[in-house]
């Protein structure tokens, strides 16, 4: 078959559409008795859905990520060998004390 | 004062074709919730999608059911319609009531060709819509052993009222890209008709 016979064939095989007000006005009704029946008309007010999109506009999608990194920090910083510990430090008051002339300069 | 009257009418007539909401203001009632913005949405575009849809899955109930169910959608996601002029909402509309009724004719099982009915009607147009009918059986058939894109392109071209470019948009294709689809299409569709034994329009007769 060449393309205008096949043109022709698919073109002959479409039957007349009936395209009416009447019918029009019967969609249009049932368009609107669907929408008055379901309660597909507008978003649902689902609370459990408005928890977790408050939650996620409190929390913005990195604040996990940089608690996760925060905790993860503390612990490979803690987990570290603490070599300054081992150092007695004198407090800062002795050394004060230990450097404070026990008398008046020039007597 | 009927001269006058007729005057004011096509003042009137001229004004409102003036103020004639486009596609995307109507989209912004309607996601509002105006159901007279939703209604000329509708009274704008069903017809267009009735026979399209009609054309595709080869009956009127079907048709209504998947125009129906893509109205609704539109009322539901009216919403979230964004109006940033880069997608145009007829193309959506084409596209959601061709990718529905091709799913819905993908899904009803087709009746056996011998099943097509002997015409009964002898009168020269009852004698043509029988003919009509079983070329449509036979076409619905080819049409559905094609891949699913071939079958978009080919409903768009013979039975949607759009252009080239315009099939092309609501296929998301470039130009040649979907003139290309449609050629493999039609060979296809060649092939498939060929396989049911129709090679030209006499076959049917």
């Amino acid at each position: 078959m060449t393309a205008p016979l096949l043109d022709d064939f698919v073109r002959s095989s479409l039957p007349p559409i009936d395209l009416s007000a009447a019918r029009l006005s019967q969609l249009t009704t049932s368009v609107f008795a669907e929408i008055d029946r379901t309660p597909v008309g507008r978003p649902e007010f689902r609370p459990t859905a408005m928890f977790w999109q408050c939650l996620r506009g409190a929390f913005p999608r990195y604040a996990i990520p940089m608690v996760l990194a925060a905790i993860f920090g503390g612990l490979l910083g803690a987990s570290l060998p603490q070599a300054d510990k081992t150092v007695s430090q004198t407090p800062l008051s002795t050394l004060l004390t230990a450097s404070a002339p026990s008398q008046p300069l020039g007597f | 004062m009927v001269h006058k009257g007729n005057h004011l009418s096509e003042d009137d007539a001229a004004r409102s074709s003036e103020i004639e909401p486009d596609d995307d203001a109507l989209l912004v009632g309607t996601a509002a919730g105006d159901r007279r913005a939703f209604q000329r949405l509708m009274e704008r575009h069903s017809r267009a999608m009735l026979a399209l849809s009609q054309r595709v899955v080869g009956n009127t109930h079907d048709a209504d059911e998947v125009v129906q169910e893509a109205f609704l959608k539109v009322w539901t996601k009216a919403p979230q319609w964004q109006i940033d002029g880069k997608a145009k909402f007829s193309t959506w509309l084409y596209r959601v009531v061709l990718n529905a009724s091709l799913d819905r004719l993908r899904r009803t099982p087709l009746a056996p060709l011998e099943d097509a009915g002997d015409i009964v009607d002898p009168t020269p147009n009852g004698l043509d819509r029988a003919l009509a009918t079983q070329r449509q059986k036979v076409l619905a058939r080819a049409m559905t052993a094609l891949p699913p894109r071939q079958q978009a392109a080919l409903s768009l071209h013979y039975f949607g009222d759009v252009s080239g470019p315009q099939a092309a948009e609501i296929l998301q294709l470039s130009l040649s890209a979907c003139e290309a689809l449609l050629a493999r299409g039609k060979r296809g569709l060649r092939k498939s008709l060929a396989a049911l034994g129709v090679t030209g329009l006499g076959d049917m007769l």
